[in-house]
């Protein structure tokens, strides 16, 4: 069969497209391994061009979204306010006597204070509402972004909460803007550290993560303990660490207690107490201290 | 800069923005218990384009979607690239000049968000980003994407098809008018 001019160049452009594919597929495999040994956070230049960009997204087209369909939610929630009211009515009967409860214990701590020359207490803190202006589950980092960030006195290393519990702590923050890395990623750089209050006993451990499979944080016990109590409630113990944390945040439940064969390590799983389907307002937390 | 190329850059700013504002809304759980969604909107409408781009603009025209894309949404700035430049080629190389059929794109796109799902996935687990088993992994994330993406490539499809982006198709001389 005699080769025309056409069928060479057809074979070799055939060849040199089975080329180019192996070399893309292999590139793709190279760079993957290669990804192993260098860090895959953003430079700060990248975070900084995709955060403002996130921002101007949210302030020109979410947050009136938001707005339109919040007016929607809002008047539905009108309907059921003569019930709630009626609620609220039977309890505010009891907060009277809890407010007066809280007013002296408050003016005991002042004297405390006052007698042992302590301004402030490892539990105290302030908090900073912000909104969540980026919140991408599908990107694997389990990263959200606030509209909050130095300007608006914001750290790196404060606590994050929702109403509910602790969600993570600021991993990085622009002038504009925070990025806070939530306690479920399962590759946290820095540890937490907590107390469990287990009945009369205060035991203590640090969170090293999120086990995604059984869908609890994983804390790595320090001291020792024989029973647990049911539900033992975690907070943070504000110890250690970058010492941005205050005490008694509440993080969660505890749920399962698990010792290494070895014997070394005791295992405790958490089911955390904030609500992570839905992330729109959260407080950034700001530990009151003798530096302010 | 090529008008052509600025306008089909503009069509996937506008569905990157969708995709994004689609993520906001969707419902998402950070514990990786439920479902997740990801809409492909730009990755669809990338998919159709590139069927129909001219040679010469058809890799800045990838590199700048991956480039976009990966500093904007993603977390891992080459790969991202990296895959659309690989579907402008492997697009280019098994399509036919002319216009996608409805269930040829279907598929190609089909393919092309199978193949981006499992390869950052499998770039997030050599990572250690993730430790979600494949199997999880598969029903709550991968197979309930696909499904919600061939929901919306009906309407990418609909609109890429009537509002007729790239115009005319000049059969005789191979590139559009």
């Amino acid at each position: 069969m005699i080769k025309t001019r056409g069928d060479i160049l057809n074979n070799r452009r055939k060849k040199r497209n089975k080329r180019i594919l192996i070399s893309c597929i292999v590139a793709v495999f190279v760079f993957s391994f290669f990804s192993l040994f260098i860090s895959r956070n953003q430079t700060k230049i990248e975070k900084m061009f995709s955060n403002s960009i996130a921002v101007v997204e949210y302030y020109l087209i979410k947050k009136p979204i938001s707005f339109v369909g919040d007016l929607f939610s809002e008047y539905n929630a009108l309907k059921d306010v003569y019930q709630e009211n009626k609620i609220l009515k039977e309890k505010l009967n009891s907060y009277a006597s809890v407010e007066a409860n809280t007013d002296v214990l408050s003016s005991e701590i002042k004297k405390l204070k006052d007698l042992t020359k302590i301004n402030y207490l490892p539990s105290e803190y302030k908090t900073k509402t912000a909104g969540v202006v980026t919140r991408d589950a599908s990107n694997w980092n389990n990263e959200i972004l606030l509209d909050v960030g130095s300007m608006g006195n914001v750290e790196e290393g404060m606590v994050v909460c929702d109403s509910q519990g602790m969600i993570g702590t600021i991993s990085s923050v622009t002038e504009i803007s925070a990025t806070v890395s939530l306690l479920t990623t399962q590759n946290p750089t820095k540890q937490v550290p907590v107390m469990i209050l287990n009945g009369n006993d205060t035991l203590y451990g640090l969170m090293d993560g999120y086990d995604v499979n059984r869908g609890y944080l994983s804390i790595t016990l320090l001291s020792d303990v024989e029973k647990l109590e049911k539900n033992a409630k975690v907070y943070t113990s504000g110890l250690g660490g970058d010492g941005m944390s205050p005490k008694g945040i509440y993080i969660g439940t505890s749920k399962k207690l698990s010792v290494k064969s070895d014997g070394t390590t005791t295992k405790l799983y958490v089911k955390p107490a904030a609500n992570f389907n839905d992330l729109s307002y959260v407080a950034v937390v700001k530990k009151v201290n003798s530096h302010e | 800069m090529n008008k052509r190329l600025v306008r089909y850059l503009l069509i996937i700013l506008v569905c990157f923005i969708c995709d994004d504002l689609l993520k906001y809304y969707l419902p998402q759980s950070f514990l990786n218990k439920g479902i997740t969604i990801i809409p492909y909107l730009g990755l669809i409408m990338f998919t159709l384009l590139n069927n129909t781009i001219d040679e010469d603009m058809r890799y800045p025209f990838a590199l700048i979607c991956g480039g976009f894309y990966s500093l904007i949404y993603g977390n891992s700035l080459l790969m991202y690239m990296l895959l659309f430049v690989v579907f402008a080629f492997v697009g280019r190389l098994y399509t036919k000049k002319s216009k996608f059929t409805y269930f040829e794109a279907l598929l190609f796109v089909v393919l092309t968000i199978f193949t981006q799902e499992v390869v950052i996935y499998w770039l997030m687990w050599m990572t250690k980003v993730t430790k979600l088993f494949i199997v999880t992994y598969m029903l709550n994330r991968l197979l309930p994407t696909v499904i919600f993406n061939i929901v919306g490539y009906n309407l990418v499809y609909y609109i890429h098809d009537k509002l007729k982006i790239e115009g005319d198709n000049n059969v005789y001389f191979g590139k559009r008018s």
